[in-house]
């Protein structure tokens, strides 16, 4: 099994949003969480991630780039631990061949590969997307997660960057805003609202009535849910 | 917030009873006169005589602020230990001034010394600000590094390159202080301009005076145009390597101040009258002498500092609330607003240290010259501060019409947190320049410590300064309780 939590308490910031929560997820699977904003699928994979850091990428919601410095750089950051200091900061100033063509490749498969001096606060909120993504993708570690990572590149790319995404990393955990998105790429499907699972499974057994309803704002669902837990 | 600057506002008006204003001097006016004359007259045929002292100025505080800069950077790391921490505080809360004194004796009067001088209070300055830079950073990369990352490669790709550009600035305004630091520690007898300024000043050749402080205005403000950071490092080597470093360092020198020259004397006398140089313990006589300088010195000189301190800051925050309109684009012309900036940035750049002078040798050493002096520089900075605060507002339609009414029912509500929390800040800066101060003749702690190095008693000038340095501190400490209990904004450190 990659990730367990039995009965336990997750809290963002102070404040618990899950309680007494069990889940488990096993290696090789593409989990994808949906749900309304507030449901706490940010705060469920930052849990799963500190979890299993070690032989996790991450890809946060806000991307976490550090402006100042480029693209080959920040896309390097992903393999930091891998390097001694003394390579790492060899890189810095003067990144050798070897690491150039392969964040180069990787960048021409994400589709912004003539970006690679350009310094990750001059692009658009879509090419600093791809470059999370890409950096998660360089760390080249069996589990991949991350939070809603096609949220700013259009709903065509969407689908490439996904297929790029999954095959890079056997196994993927993801929460995705488009449901469709969320079908069609994952094997699990899992539906969060109010901290509480609302159902989890395959794509097959998901009814477009239960998705209507996790997604409705009628408080019954909200309140039913919450007493209704297995 | 109200109440806050009602206590302060009384407790400055007790203090005005109590503070010795009086004009000293027969005629002030007659020197004004020549002074302005002087001012307007400059002398510029001089200037080439003082291009060595130009130099020494430039070089004392580039080798100051470098040294300053590597110091408190390797403290800065450490800056979560207490001990640092304290560390950082007291050394930055012993004016440049006190340092040259106290290291007169170990290293001699001489470039060195100056260096010294200002690397010392500076480390501590940088320590804490590069230290809170740091901490207010964006952390989000940070979080995001790799577990087992190296510290050293976490701090090279994901902290660095985010606080560069805030490290910068900051350091780019250190080197204008260490500027004006460097000049003033002239005034004590370095060779930097500050040393022919007092010459001239002394002389009454208020020409040459005005030669040299168009000079050193100069030098201020032509910083922007030649202090690129890709030159800093060039400009630092260039400094070490024409830094006449001849001192008379020694580590019998070095063990003697501490061993001897600042034990208290009744613990010297009987070794020094039998000539054995041996230290005899005998406390009740140290503790007579303690008291002793306690009622006579410590206590005078501390009334009066914190006297001078807290007219001072009622002085500048007077000055700053007049002064910020004649900056602000709600109540001035463009014109008017750019002939106020210059007179900010003058009064601004002119190191209190130098206004006081100026303004003693007008009145007479009393307190009226040091309040005036103080106000004047802090409150050009904090009139500066406000006023580029109050640009940022915009106000709806239908303000009013009056300017009067706009003054105080929009503009003043609007920016009073950030003012108080500016003139806050200040405190502990006006503290420091209060208590030295007092080597021109005003009777704070500095006139104490002066008289101490003076007459060769370490000892005395040393408990002095310890003082001097605890008093700094608690007000620093009632400061930031202060501002958390206003819940003032934090992002002001800088400055």
């Amino acid at each position: 099994m990659l990730i367990e939590f039995k009965n336990e308490t997750i809290a963002y910031k102070n404040k618990v949003v899950f309680r007494d929560f069990s889940l488990e997820i096993n290696e090789k699977e593409r989990v994808a969480l949906i749900g309304p904003s507030g449901a706490g699928k940010s705060t469920l994979l930052r849990a799963i991630y500190n979890k299993i850091a070690e032989q996790a990428s991450y890809v946060p919601q806000d991307y976490g780039l550090v402006p100042q410095i480029s693209v080959l750089h920040n896309v390097y950051m992903g393999r930091l631990d891998q390097h001694s200091s003394w390579q790492n900061l060899r890189t810095l100033i003067r990144p050798a061949t070897e690491i150039k063509t392969d964040i180069t490749d990787l960048l021409a498969e994400l589709g912004i590969s003539n970006m690679l001096k350009k310094r990750a606060g001059e692009l658009s909120g879509g090419e600093q997307q791809r470059v999370a993504v890409g950096r998660a993708i360089y760390r080249n570690s069996p589990v991949m997660i991350a939070d809603e990572p096609v949220s700013a590149v259009d709903p065509h790319q969407a689908h490439s960057l996904l297929e790029t995404l999954s095959s890079h990393s056997p196994s993927l955990i993801l929460s995705l805003h488009s449901v469709e998105l969320a079908l069609s790429h994952a094997t699990r499907v899992i539906g969060l609202r109010d901290g509480n699972i609302y159902f989890d499974a395959v794509p097959d057994k998901i009814s477009s009535r239960k998705i209507n309803k996790l997604f409705s704002k009628n408080s019954q669902v909200n309140t039913s849910s919450k007493f209704n837990i297995k | 917030m109200l109440k806050t600057s009602l206590i302060l506002l009384t407790i400055a008006l007790f203090a005005l009873l109590a503070a010795d204003i009086e004009v000293l001097t027969l005629d002030p006016w007659r020197e004004l006169g020549r002074l302005t004359l002087g001012f307007f007259t400059p002398d510029f045929l001089a200037v080439w005589n003082f291009k060595e002292a130009l130099l020494n100025t430039i070089v004392f505080a580039f080798c100051g602020t470098s040294l300053g800069i590597l110091l408190g950077t390797i403290l800065a790391f450490k800056f979560e230990l207490t001990a640092v921490r304290l560390f950082a505080a007291f050394v930055r809360s012993i004016h440049e001034i006190f340092w040259v004194l106290l290291f007169l004796p170990v290293f001699g009067l001489n470039a060195f010394c100056g260096v010294l001088a200002i690397a010392v209070p500076y480390a501590g300055i940088f320590a804490k600000v590069y230290a809170e830079i740091i901490q207010e950073s964006e952390a989000r990369p940070r979080d995001l590094v790799p577990v087992g990352t190296s510290g050293v490669s976490l701090f090279f790709y994901a902290v660095l390159p985010v606080v560069w550009n805030d490290l910068k600035q900051y350091t780019a305004y250190r080197f204008e202080c260490a500027l004006r630091s460097s000049t003033v520690l002239g005034f004590i007898g370095l060779p930097t301009l500050g040393f022919h300024l007092e010459t001239a000043f002394s002389e009454g050749l208020y020409s040459q005076a005005g030669a040299l402080l168009l000079l050193f205005y100069l030098l201020v403000s032509s910083l922007r145009w030649w202090l690129k950071p890709k030159f800093v490092v060039l400009f630092s080597i260039l400094s070490w390597s024409v830094l006449p470093l001849t001192t008379q360092f020694s580590w019998e020198n070095m063990i003697r101040f501490f061993s001897w020259e600042i034990v208290p004397w009744p613990l010297r006398r009987d070794g020094f009258f039998a000539g054995t140089g041996e230290v005899s313990w005998n406390l009740n006589a140290v503790s007579e002498w303690f008291v002793k300088l306690l009622n006579e010195e410590i206590f005078w000189g501390v009334i009066n500092t914190l006297i001078l301190t807290q007219i001072a800051l009622v002085g500048s925050a007077v000055i700053a609330l007049v002064l910020f309109p004649t900056v602000s684009q709600h109540f001035s012309t463009k014109l008017l607003r750019q002939v106020s900036h210059l007179q900010l940035i003058v009064l601004r750049s002119t190191p209190e240290y130098l206004l006081a002078y100026i303004f003693i040798l007008l009145w007479g050493p009393s307190m009226l010259p040091a309040i005036i002096a103080i106000s004047l520089h802090n409150g050009a900075i904090l009139a500066f501060l406000i006023g580029r605060h109050s640009n940022l507002i915009n106000l709806c339609h239908g303000f009013p019409k009056r300017r009067l009414d706009r003054y105080f029912f929009e503009i003043l509500p609007r920016i009073y947190g950030s003012f108080l929390a500016f003139l806050f800040y200040r405190w502990e800066v006006i503290l420091r320049e209060s208590a030295i101060l007092g080597i021109l003749g005003v009777a704070t702690l500095g006139f104490y410590i002066d008289s101490g190095f003076a007459e060769e008693k370490l000892d005395v000038a040393f408990v002095l300064l310890l003082v001097t340095a605890l008093l700094n501190l608690t007000v620093d400490h009632i400061s930031q309780r202060t501002r958390k209990h206003l819940h003032l904004s934090n992002e002001t450190s800088s400055i």
